[in-house]
C-alpha cells in the first residue's frame, strides 16, 4: 500500500479517529504504521513542550516510535497572520520533507494527517493540496455528511486535488440518507473517477466526553468523584421540569449527564435511580442534601458543582461536545469495530 | 417473629444511660414499666455497673439470659458493631433509634446494617426512628414519655416527629392505640411487612400509616389488597405534589413516584386515602366501629341548614340519601315534625326524646345505612339524653353525632368517646367519614377476576428490542413498534417504510389509495404541529408530499435523525381515543386511558391503572371518562365498539408485564367505530431501555 493522506472538506471530520483505526488495523495485519502530520494548528504545550494536540493524542495511541518534531514539523506557535507574514515558506517546505522521509524510511506504509480542512495553510504552501503534491501522496477525503451539499465540496476538492484525490469516506451519515449511497456512489463519485470506501455511521460513543473530560472543561468541584469508573458522556440533559415529565427524558438517554440546579434534589435522585444518568452537573453553585450525595456515593456516579447557571453550563459543554479526541480503550475499540465493518480497504491497496 | 418487637420477654437496652434527658435514659425507663411478669429489663452500655437499678452490661454478649429485643441508641458509627454482637446473641429482633444515615447521606453506613441484618437473619426497625408501642402489654420502646391509650387503631409512620406528636395528641384527645410503630429510615422491615403483621394481629381493627415514600410499589398493593378483607387501611401519602415531592426528596432522599400511580395503585389495592391528618384519624375512628354502609343515609336534624348541608355533602361524594318505607314515614309523620321525609326535621322546639323517637323509627328502616343524627343547642334539648338514644340505638344501625355545641356537650362527647364514638360539629365532615366508610366496603365487596391471558409469540419481539438496543443503540421502537403492536393482536392500518421516492410510491401502490404520509423521526414528537404529517394522499401526490414532509422534518432537525416517511393506509371516520402504558418507579405500568387525537393533553380526560389490568379495570378505566358519554353516543349517534377498547387495553396491559424492556407505550390515536365494527391503532409511541 502506499502512503496517504487524509484529509477533509471541514472541521472535525474525525481524520484522527480514522487514522487511529486504519493504523491499528494495518499494523495487525503486520504492516509497519507511520503517522505524519506536517502542519499542526492546534497548539499545546504539554510538560513545557508545543506540541499540536491532535497529533499528540494520535501518536501516542498509535506508538511509532519516531521523534514528535518530525511527527507533526510545522507548528502554529504564533498567531497565524503573524505566521504568514512572517516564515519561510521554503524552509518550512523543506523541513516537513525531511522529516516526512525520516519517518517513512522504516516504514511500510504512513498515514499523512492534513491540517483542520484541505485548503488551510495554502498560503504558506502547508495546505494538504500543497502536502499531496510536495510528497506525492493520494488523497482520502473524510466527508461529514452534513448536508446534502457536501457533494460540491467533494467536487471542487477534485478539481483543486486533481486525480490525486482518489478517496472518499461519508462520516455520520445516517437515516434515510443512507437510501442514497449507492446512487451517490455510481451515479456522482465513480463519473469523477473517485473510489467510495464506504460510510461511517454517527456514533455516540465516539462523540461523547468522559466524566473526567467535562469535569475538566467546566472547571467545577468534585462533590463525589469518579472512583470506580471514567464513563463516556454521549447526551446532555437539562433537568427542569418535574419529575414524573423528566422520567420520560430520563428514559430515553443511554449515557447521559444531567445538568440541574443544585437544589432540585427531586431530580437528582430521580436521575439516580434510573441508570441511564452516569453524571450530575448541578449548578448556581447550590449544595445538594446529603442524602442525594451519600446514594450518588454508593452508585458511584459522580457529582461536579458548577458556579454557572444552568444555561451557561450547557452553552460551555455544547463547545466541547462533538470535538473529543479518540482516547480511552473503549472510543479506541469502538472506532476500529467500526472502520472494520464498514469500510472496504481493499481499493487502498491493502490485501484483506 | 415479629410479635417479638410487640410482646418480647428480655429486652435489651443498648447505650442506656443514668443521664436524664438522654434518649438511652428515657428509653430504659420507658420499659422499666414492662418489667416484671416475667418481662426482663437489662440496661448495655461498657461505661456503667447499673442504671437507674438496672443491672449494666458491657455488650449484649455478656447477658446470661436469652433476649427476643435489642433496642439500639448508640452513636450511628456504633451501630454496626452492637449489630453484630445482636446476631451474635441469637436476638432476631432489633430496633434502632440511633440517627445519621441514610437521611444524613450515610448510605453506605446504612447498607451495613443491611448486610448484617441478611447475615443473621435480624428482623430491623429503623434505623432514625423513635421506636415502637404496643400498649396492650404495656410495652413503651419510643423515647417519648407519653403512653397512649388502649384502642383498636395501629398507627405505622415514616416520620418519627410525627408519631410523637400522634401520640402526645392521642393522650389528650382520648384517642386509643392497639400498636404504633415508627418506620423511620425502613432500611429492613418497612410498612409491607407491618401490615402483613397487623392484619392478623386480633387487637388491631384498622391499620393507619402514614408514609412519604413506598419502596416496592407492587408488593404494597399484594399485601394492602390482603389486609383489606379483614381490615380497613388508612393511608395518608404526603410528596404527592410537585412541590411536596421537592420537600420530600430533599427530607429523605426518597424519588418521586407520580400522583396518578399512588392514587391508582391505592385505589386497586383498596387504601382508604386520607389527604390529611383530620382525615387519617376521622377515618380510622369512624372505620373502627363502622365497616359497612349497605343502604342510604338518613340524616335526622332538629335544624333545618345543617340538614341541608348534610344532604348536599351526600350528593357531592356521591352517596345516597335514604328513601323511607311508608311505615317509617308514616311513624315520623305522627311526631309532628316539620318533614318527615329524609332530611327528618323534628323542628327547632323538638325536645331530646322527640329527637330521639325519630332516630328509633329511623333506625327500624331497613333501607337506611347509616344515621347522621344532627343537633342544635336549643332549649328543649337535654344533649345528655339525646346522647343516651345515640349510643342506645348504634347497636342497630351505624349512627354518627353531628352534636353542634361548645362545652355543653363536653360530657356527652366524652360519654360517645369511651364507646369509640367520635362526635363532629360539622355536618359535612360526617359525610366525609361515611364516604370512607363506604369506600371501604365496596373494596371489601369488589372480587376481580384474574387478568386474561393472551398467546403471543414473544420470541420475535425480543430479537427485535434486542437488535434494535444493542445494534443500534436505540431507545425508541420506531415503525417497528408496529410489529410489537400487531403480534399483541392489535389491528393496525397497512403500513410501510420508504426512505425513498421509489419505496414511497411502491408501498402506496400496494395499499391502495388514499394513503397518509407520515415522518419517521425519533426527534419530532408532534408530527401534525410541524406539518410533518399528510392525510388522504393520491397517487398524483405521493412524491411531493414525500419531499414536503422531509424538507419541513430537516428544518426542524439533522437529516441523520430522519428514517424515512411511514405510508399508511387512510383509515377514515371513528372516534379518536388513547391507550399508554408508562412504567412508574414504585408500581411498574401505569395503563392510561382517554378521549385521543391532538387534544388529549388539553382536556387531560384521563383514567389510570397499575397492569395487570383485569377486565373489570379496563371496563371502569374507559367508565370514568367524561368522554365515556361520547363513545355510549349522543344525539342519535350509534354506541362505539367498547368492547375492543377493553380488548386493546387488556392486551397493552399484558404487553406491559411481558416485557420490562418497553418503558413507555403510547397508542394515539386508536380509531374506534361503532359496535361490532372494532378499531384500529392508527399512531404509537414506544419507549425501550435496559431490563431492571
Amino acid at each position: 500500500m502506499k502512503n496517504l493522506l487524509v484529509s477533509s472538506i471541514e472541521e472535525y471530520s474525525g481524520k484522527s479517529a480514522l487514522i487511529i483505526a486504519l493504523g491499528l488495523i494495518l499494523r495487525e495485519k503486520g504492516f509497519k504504521v507511520g503517522y505524519f502530520k506536517p502542519f499542526g494548528v492546534g497548539t499545546t504545550r504539554i510538560s513545557n513542550e508545543l506540541v499540536d494536540e491532535d497529533a499528540y493524542n494520535t501518536a501516542s495511541v498509535l506508538n511509532t516510535g519516531d521523534n514528535l518534531e518530525d511527527v507533526c514539523p510545522v507548528k502554529l506557535d504564533r498567531p497565524y497572520v503573524e505566521f504568514v507574514c512572517t516564515a519561510d515558506p521554503v524552509a518550512l517546505k523543506k523541513r516537513i520533507i525531511g522529516s516526512y522521509k525520516r519517518i517513512s524510511e522504516t516504514k511500510d506504509v504512513v498515514l499523512v494527517e492534513g491540517a483542520v480542512e484541505y485548503k488551510v495553510g495554502r498560503a504558506m504552501g502547508l495546505s494538504d493540496l500543497d502536502v499531496s503534491s510536495t510528497l506525492d501522496l493520494e488523497a482520502l477525503m473524510v466527508v461529514k455528511y452534513t448536508s446534502d451539499f457536501v457533494l460540491d465540496g467533494i467536487l471542487t476538492a477534485r478539481e483543486l486535488f486533481g486525480e490525486r484525490l482518489k478517496f472518499v469516506l461519508f462520516n455520520q451519515l445516517a437515516g434515510y440518507k443512507k437510501a442514497y449511497v449507492k446512487d451517490i456512489t455510481e451515479g456522482f463519485l465513480k463519473r469523477n473517477r473517485i473510489d467510495m470506501l464506504g460510510t461511517l455511521p454517527y456514533d455516540p460513543v465516539l462523540a461523547g466526553l468522559f466524566v473526567s473530560e467535562i469535569g475538566e472543561a467546566l472547571n467545577g468541584e468534585w462533590l463525589v468523584k469518579p472512583e470506580k469508573k471514567d464513563e463516556i458522556i454521549e447526551e446532555f440533559l437539562i433537568g427542569a421540569m418535574s419529575p414524573p415529565a423528566a422520567l420520560k427524558y430520563f428514559r430515553r438517554v443511554r449515557q447521559a449527564a444531567l445538568i440541574t440546579g443544585g437544589d432540585r434534589a427531586d431530580l437528582q435522585n430521580l436521575a439516580l435511580e434510573t441508570g441511564n444518568i452516569k453524571c450530575l452537573l448541578l449548578t448556581g453553585h447550590l449544595e445538594p442534601p446529603a442524602t442525594m450525595l451519600g446514594k450518588a456515593e454508593e452508585k458511584g456516579i459522580p457529582v461536579i458543582m458548577v458556579a454557572d447557571d444552568t444555561l451557561t453550563t450547557m452553552e460551555r459543554v455544547d463547545e466541547v461536545f462533538g470535538k473529543a479526541r479518540i482516547k480511552g480503550d473503549a472510543k479506541i475499540r469502538r472506532i476500529k469495530e467500526l472502520v472494520e465493518h464498514f469500510i472496504d480497504l481493499k481499493p487502498l491497496g491493502v490485501l484483506t | 417473629m415479629l410479635d417479638q418487637f410487640f410482646n418480647p420477654e428480655g429486652i435489651a437496652v443498648v447505650g442506656a444511660t443514668p443521664r436524664e434527658g438522654k434518649v438511652g435514659n428515657t428509653l430504659l425507663k420507658n420499659l422499666l414499666s414492662f418489667q416484671g411478669k416475667g418481662k426482663r429489663i437489662y440496661a448495655v452500655n461498657p461505661k456503667y455497673d447499673k442504671i437507674l437499678d438496672v443491672r449494666c452490661y458491657p455488650s449484649v454478649l455478656q447477658i446470661e439470659e436469652a433476649v427476643s429485643l435489642a433496642v439500639i441508641a448508640v452513636p450511628a458509627a456504633g451501630v454496626p458493631e452492637v449489630l453484630e454482637q445482636c446476631g451474635m446473641k441469637g436476638i432476631k429482633n432489633v430496633v434502632v433509634i440511633s440517627a445519621g444515615f441514610k437521611e444524613a447521606g450515610r448510605v453506605v453506613l446504612e447498607s451495613k446494617l443491611i448486610r448484617i441484618s441478611a447475615k443473621y437473619g435480624l428482623y430491623l426497625v429503623g434505623p432514625n426512628c423513635v421506636g415502637l408501642i404496643n400498649t396492650q402489654s404495656g410495652l413503651n420502646a419510643t423515647f417519648g414519655n407519653v403512653m397512649p391509650a388502649e384502642g383498636n387503631i395501629a398507627f405505622l409512620s415514616q416520620s418519627g416527629a410525627f408519631a410523637l406528636a400522634v401520640i402526645d395528641w392521642a393522650k389528650a384527645a382520648n384517642v386509643g392505640f392497639s400498636k404504633i410503630v415508627s418506620l423511620g429510615n425502613k432500611a429492613v422491615l418497612d410498612e409491607c411487612d407491618f401490615i402483613k403483621y397487623l392484619a392478623e394481629d386480633n387487637e388491631t381493627e384498622v391499620i393507619t400509616m402514614y408514609l412519604e415514600d413506598i419502596r416496592d410499589g407492587r408488593r404494597f398493593m399484594d399485601v394492602v389488597r390482603e389486609a383489606t378483607r379483614t381490615k380497613p387501611v388508612v393511608v395518608m401519602k404526603s410528596g404527592k405534589t410537585e412541590a411536596g415531592a421537592k420537600a420530600a426528596s430533599s427530607h429523605t432522599g426518597s424519588i418521586a413516584g407520580s400522583v396518578e400511580a399512588f392514587r391508582a395503585a391505592f385505589q386497586q389495592s383498596g387504601v382508604v386515602e386520607a389527604n390529611s391528618i383530620n382525615d387519617l384519624f376521622d377515618f380510622s375512628l369512624t372505620l373502627s366501629r363502622i365497616r359497612h354502609l349497605k343502604g342510604g343515609i338518613a340524616i335526622v336534624t332538629n335544624s333545618g341548614g345543617p340538614g341541608v348541608m348534610a344532604a348536599d355533602a351526600i350528593e357531592e361524594y356521591g352517596l345516597e340519601l335514604a328513601s323511607f318505607d311508608s311505615v317509617t314515614k308514616e311513624k315520623v309523620r305522627d311526631l309532628h315534625v316539620a318533614n318527615f321525609y329524609n332530611p327528618v326535621d323534628v323542628m327547632g322546639d323538638a325536645d331530646s326524646d322527640k329527637f330521639g323517637s325519630a332516630l328509633r323509627f329511623v333506625s327500624a328502616d331497613e333501607s337506611v345505612g347509616a344515621i347522621v343524627a344532627i343537633l342544635s343547642p336549643t332549649a328543649q334539648i337535654n344533649f345528655q339524653k339525646a346522647g343516651d338514644y345515640v349510643l342506645e340505638l348504634t347497636g342497630t344501625k351505624p349512627i354518627v353525632p353531628v352534636f353542634m355545641a361548645g362545652g355543653e356537650i363536653a360530657k356527652t362527647v366524652e360519654r360517645f368517646k369511651k364507646e369509640g364514638i367520635t362526635n363532629y360539629f360539622d355536618p359535612v365532615r360526617a359525610i366525609e367519614v361515611l364516604h370512607a366508610v363506604k369506600r371501604y366496603s365496596e373494596i371489601k365487596e369488589k372480587i376481580s377476576a384474574p387478568p386474561p391471558y393472551f398467546k403471543i409469540d414473544r420470541k420475535a419481539i425480543e430479537k427485535l428490542i434486542e437488535l434494535r438496543e444493542r445494534r443500534e443503540g436505540k431507545t425508541g421502537l420506531g415503525v417497528d413498534g408496529f410489529k410489537v403492536i400487531e403480534t399483541y393482536g392489535i389491528p393496525v392500518p397497512s403500513y410501510g417504510k420508504a426512505k425513498t421516492v421509489a419505496e414511497a410510491l411502491e408501498i402506496a401502490d400496494r395499499i391502495g389509495y388514499p394513503v397518509s404520509m407520515k415522518i419517521i423521526c425519533p426527534d419530532i414528537v408532534h408530527k401534525t404541529d410541524v406539518g410533518c404529517v399528510k392525510l388522504n394522499v393520491v397517487r398524483e401526490e405521493v412524491k411531493e408530499t414525500f419531499f414536503e414532509i422531509l424538507h419541513r422534518a430537516e428544518k426542524y432537525t439533522s437529516a441523520r435523525r430522519i428514517e424515512g416517511v411511514l405510508v399508511q393506509q387512510m383509515i377514515e371516520g371513528g372516534k379518536e381515543v388513547i391507550v399508554g402504558m408508562k412504567r412508574d418507579m414504585h408500581f411498574g405500568p401505569l395503563m392510561m386511558f382517554g378521549l385521543g387525537g391532538i387534544y388529549v393533553e388539553v382536556f387531560k380526560d384521563v383514567s389510570f391503572r397499575i397492569a395487570p389490568l383485569s377486565e373489570e379495570d379496563a371496563v371502569e378505566m374507559i367508565k370514568s371518562v367524561k368522554a365515556y358519554r361520547i363513545l355510549r353516543g349522543v344525539r342519535g349517534e350509534p354506541m362505539s365498539d367498547i368492547d375492543s377498547l377493553v380488548d386493546i387495553l387488556l392486551r397493552v396491559s399484558q404487553l406491559s408485564m411481558d416485557f420490562p424492556e418497553i418503558l413507555e407505550a403510547d397508542l394515539n390515536p386508536i380509531k374506534v367505530f361503532e359496535h361490532g365494527k372494532g378499531c384500529y391503532a392508527i399512531d404509537f409511541k414506544m419507549i425501550t431501555g435496559k431490563r431492571r
